[in-house]
């Protein structure tokens, strides 16, 4: 197995799911080989080949894979000119790809019940994980997994299909009530943690202001958990230390230096606690850097 | 076929293409990737003396074909340098450059004596585009200090000393020549431009500094035009970067004189970019006849333009 391949991917299938959402297929028999993804990872994928500009490439967490077919699929938002480019290939078009990336979820013990909680696109590595629990279930020990989806609105919530393929119905909460619970995902979360008896481990991810307010419940609860970070990055190889944030590793070296760790190679995955989310919120950096 | 091989100063390079500092950590990371033993160089990222944890995020903002970056020399120190990642990088199939930043012209010299003392090591790279303390500026823009730098570094040690040029002068041939006197082996240029970007939401930066270093194809033009004036200065070897990105590139580069190209914001985009580039400058070659790079090295025609 290699750390990561980089490949001309074929798209397969792009479907428009919601307003500037894209489900997108690749081919990627390559990255299937070599360096399959598990949950949590991302694919780097350029814009266009061709172009200079935009230049870099962007980190889009993987949505699922199927290591038969050699078959990866993401879920793209289009936000800037470079998710707007990546979201109006068709099938039959490449992708240059380099992938797989970052740090994946940790196993959490199966006694645990897994509470997965998603902002807008951030449902990708989550629904990725859900499936792959699914699949790996065994009969005897099922396993209790929820997955708690937030969207502004309803409209902004995935169509085409994309949530009945989830295990079980996702459970929605959207800020105007529009559907499912009134108000945040994290609200929501802590709604039917009250309820919870048995022991509970929570995995996030979405929006910075959303993530912080998941670990400030966290915390305070002295609940286990690991939250997927989204940042601007240059090679998202660990080479350029570009795509930092502040955070302290409990129980891990970073490659970033004192007080720092890197979003690809650290993360995306860290564990709730690690990541410094009052020194990101003084910086402006609760927002999309820069577009995708 | 044609032969890629270059010699650059002292050293013997199996191809003109070489990774520049910051773009490859210590060549690890990479690793699977790049195989090394297809370029001609790696340049490691800067190395200071002590471990730096660099600046604070946002590190890198895209520009139009660009972009900005204040990584702020992120290292692991010397000590760890030489102890884990120079050992690792023993055998790896390419000459290893070492890049080095002190605050004073002493502690360039002490870095390149610890570091050209070192097993594994073809040449130091002075990176003198830093902030420095006893000169309050970038030693690179004043001719005397870099001379000095330069001196006592060579002094140091016996490995070659390349000297890192930045574009952010008024006259590059006179910091060139600088260097030459100084006694490098070779100059590598251009560092990053300053540039800035203002995000409109938040009214800040994009970066988490004010200012930071723009690079790729956006800076080609002015890298082309700072190298092809640093080798009508000086004798000695240039090896020009700035925005390469395809092999078009790389001979625009080595037709105004430069004996190696450096690539880095490419591999970002496109890891094989380096390798591609080889390839296509032996393309390049076979294409017209030539059997060496050193047929298109400096046989750009001069218009006989002032300028």
């Amino acid at each position: 197995m290699k750390r990561a391949v980089q490949e001309t991917a074929r798209v397969l299938e792009n479907r428009t799911i919601g307003p500037g959402l894209h489900w997108l297929a690749l081919a990627a028999p390559r990255l299937a080989a070599q360096s399959p993804p598990l949950p949590g990872q991302f694919l780097h994928m350029l814009p266009d080949e061709e172009r200079s500009d935009p230049l870099l490439c962007r980190p889009i967490s993987v949505l699922d894979f199927d290591a038969g077919d050699g078959r990866v699929e993401v879920y793209l938002q289009v936000f800037g000119e470079g998710s707007r480019i990546l979201a109006a290939r068709g099938p039959g078009d490449p992708l240059e790809i380099i992938g797989s990336a970052g740090r994946a979820f940790r196993d959490t013990p199966p006694e645990r019940a897994l509470y997965l909680v998603a902002g807008g696109v951030g449902l990708a590595p989550l629904y990725f994980l859900a499936r792959r629990i699914a699949a790996r279930a065994q009969a005897a020990r099922p396993r209790r997994v929820e997955l708690l989806l937030g969207a502004r609105h309803a409209g902004l919530l995935p169509g085409g299909g994309l949530l009945e393929r989830l295990p079980q119905p996702p459970r929605i909460a959207t800020d105007d009530g529009s559907r499912g619970a009134r108000g945040t995902v994290v609200a929501l979360l802590e709604q039917l943690l009250e309820r919870e008896e048995g022991p509970v481990e929570v995995a996030g991810c979405g929006p910075s202001p959303m993530l912080a307010a998941l670990e400030r419940f966290l915390a305070r609860r002295r609940l286990p958990g690991q939250v997927s970070l989204e940042q601007v990055m240059g090679c998202a190889m660990g080479a350029c230390q570009g795509c930092v944030v502040p955070a302290r590793l409990a129980d891990r070296g970073t490659g970033a230096g004192e007080g720092y760790a890197r979003v690809c190679t650290e993360g995306p995955v860290f564990e709730a606690g690690e990541v410094d989310w009052d020194a990101l919120a003084g910086r402006g950096l609760f927002r999309h850097a820069g577009g995708a | 076929m044609a032969s890629l091989e270059v010699q650059f100063g002292p050293l013997r390079l199996r191809n003109p293409v070489v990774a520049v500092s910051g773009t490859f950590a210590y060549g690890d990371e990479y690793g699977d990737l790049v195989p090394l033993d297809r370029l001609g160089a790696i340049v490691t990222k800067t190395v200071t003396a002590l471990p730096r944890p660099g600046n604070p995020p946002p590190r890198v903002a895209e520009t139009p074909s660009g972009m900005l970056n204040s990584i702020g020399l992120s290292n692991v120190g010397v000590r760890e340098f030489l102890g884990r990642k120079l050992p690792a990088l023993q055998g790896c199939g390419t000459h290893v450059i070492v890049n080095v930043a002190g605050r004073t012209a002493r502690e360039f010299a002490d870095l390149a004596g610890e570091v050209g003392g070192a097993e594994g090591v073809s040449a130091i790279e002075l990176n003198l585009s830093c902030p420095n303390v006893s000169h309050g500026m970038d030693l690179a823009t004043d001719p005397e200090a870099t001379e000095e730098v330069v001196r006592l570094a060579v002094e140091a040690t016996r490995t070659p000393v390349l000297a890192k040029l930045t574009p952010n002068v008024t006259d590059i041939a006179l910091v060139a020549r600088a260097a030459e006197r100084g006694g490098a082996a070779g100059i590598s240029l251009i560092n990053t431009l300053v540039g800035m970007s203002v995000d409109l939401a938040t009214f800040r930066s994009r970066l988490g500094t004010n200012t930071g270093g723009l690079s790729g194809p956006a800076i080609r033009p002015v890298a082309l035009a700072a190298v092809w004036k640093a080798v009508n200065a000086v004798r000695i070897p240039v090896l020009g970067m700035g925005g390469i990105a395809r092999a078009e590139d790389a001979v625009e580069f080595l037709l105004v004189g430069a004996r190696a190209v450096g690539v880095g914001t490419a591999t970002f985009r496109r890891p094989s970019a380096m390798e591609e580039i080889a390839d296509g400058i032996a393309d390049f070659l076979a294409a017209r006849g030539l059997s060496s790079v050193d047929e298109i090295i400096g046989a750009y025609v001069p218009s006989a333009a002032a300028k």
